[in-house]
């Protein structure tokens, strides 16, 4: 044991710690929350020992046909205009009479194969020319490696309003409900000058994200 | 003895906060969530709660019913108006009306009316070294109902304020 391994009041009073949290929080699609963020001066840096990201819920975005109308014969589905894509398969159509149907299959912008059964409020085998919303079965992510929800570090400046909200360092990561934690032997240090900032990104298009999210940062002088 | 450096960065302290917010009636919020691994161990001894405000349709309750929580229904009687538990692996899907909560009862922060409660700090931390996630939840007990309920206030939604904080090590 040698006395660089022993506490000083001077290394303490250099030491401090950052812990920002964000509670239960809905964050819409393609958003980015900032939940906390420091500046570094030269010779300071900052270890993230501890974060942990839990994704309570995930919620579709309905989606509006806008001016554009569709039909339904039999297990066809045409509309008035290019609406449909092949990530719609799985979702759920719902006219403006409250009849809905299951996409099944993909055949063009214009058409999709349905289907009724087991489906509440099931359409009948013709309805004619309407509005109606989507509701996705699953998100449309706009970068699929970064999952559902991320949350990590961003350095430098940072656009909140534009999704990926730079490039997340080192993220956690989520596809679906649970809970992710950066360990003891997973830490990171970054080193100044420089800003830092604490994001939690939604990365689907279509759903949003209820989320909670707990770090720890130390800061300490390196030169 | 001697504080060594490794211990001290061993020592993690987290807070578990909610800045002044709106919970509506029987509706609940995850403050935060500690995952904890195996070798972990998770210490809890101060927390906070504040009955900030209540209300119905917006409009604040009359003083002698914000303090006098008798004539306010409530979903679980054990306690008040609002409480914050630490739960153990807690999901959106449960009803905290049927939650264990970790600890004791006086690990359970309840609030009987407005104004500002703390866990009693003469009594022992929750030390938990169970691995799992433990989420705090802070809850308002007031029952939300479309019906007539009587005599008895519902639909009583509560500004709240919660801290917490939590030792990692």
């Amino acid at each position: 044991m040698n006395a660089s391994q022993f506490i000083t009041p001077w290394s303490l009073s250099v030491c401090r710690s950052i812990s920002p949290c964000l509670p239960q929080t809905d964050i819409g699609p393609q958003r980015s929350l900032v939940i906390g963020s420091l500046l570094l001066a030269s010779g300071q840096c900052v270890n993230l020992s501890w974060s942990c990201l839990h994704l309570v819920e995930i919620r579709p975005i309905d989606q509006s046909s806008g001016l554009i109308q569709a039909g339904k014969s039999g297990s066809t589905v045409t509309a008035t205009g290019d609406f449909f894509t092949p990530d719609l398969v799985g979702s759920l159509i719902i006219w403006s009479n409250g009849s809905r149907a299951l996409i099944t299959e993909y055949s063009s912008p214009i058409s999709v194969e349905v289907s009724t059964a087991g489906v509440q409020y099931a359409a009948a085998a013709t309805v004619s020319l309407s509005y109606f919303t989507i509701i996705p079965a699953s998100p449309d992510l706009v970068n699929p490696v970064d999952g559902v929800v991320s949350f990590g570090v961003v350095a430098g400046d940072i656009d909140t309003l534009k999704i990926p909200a730079g490039k997340l360092l080192h993220p956690l990561s989520l596809n679906e409900p649970g809970v992710v934690a950066l360990t003891l032997n997973q830490s990171r240090t970054y080193f100044g000058p420089t800003s830092l900032s604490l994001v939690v990104t939604n990365n689907a298009r279509n759903f949003s994200a209820q989320v909670t999210a707990v770090a720890h940062l130390k800061t300490k002088v390196w030169a | 003895m001697y504080v060594l450096k490794e211990y001290i960065e061993s020592i993690i302290d987290l807070p578990a906060s909610l800045p002044l917010t709106e919970v509506r009636a029987a509706d609940w919020l995850i403050v935060a969530t500690v995952k904890l691994i195996a070798g972990q161990q998770l210490t809890y001894r101060y927390g906070l709660v504040q009955v900030y405000a209540a209300s119905i349709n917006g409009v604040d309750l009359a003083l002698n019913d914000q303090c006098n929580p008798v004539t306010i229904r409530r979903v679980n009687p054990s306690y008040g108006l609002a409480y914050l538990g630490i739960a153990k692996d807690y999901s959106s899907a449960d009803d905290p009306s049927r939650v264990t909560w970790q600890g004791t009862a006086a690990d359970v922060i309840t609030a009987p009316s407005v104004g500002v409660y703390t866990r009693n700090q003469e009594s022992s931390e929750l030390i938990i070294t169970e691995p799992g996630n433990y989420s705090f939840v802070v809850v308002n007990n007031c029952v939300a109902s479309s019906t007539d309920s009587g005599s008895d206030l519902t639909n009583v939604d509560l500004q709240l304020v919660v801290t917490a904080q939590i030792r990692l090590q």
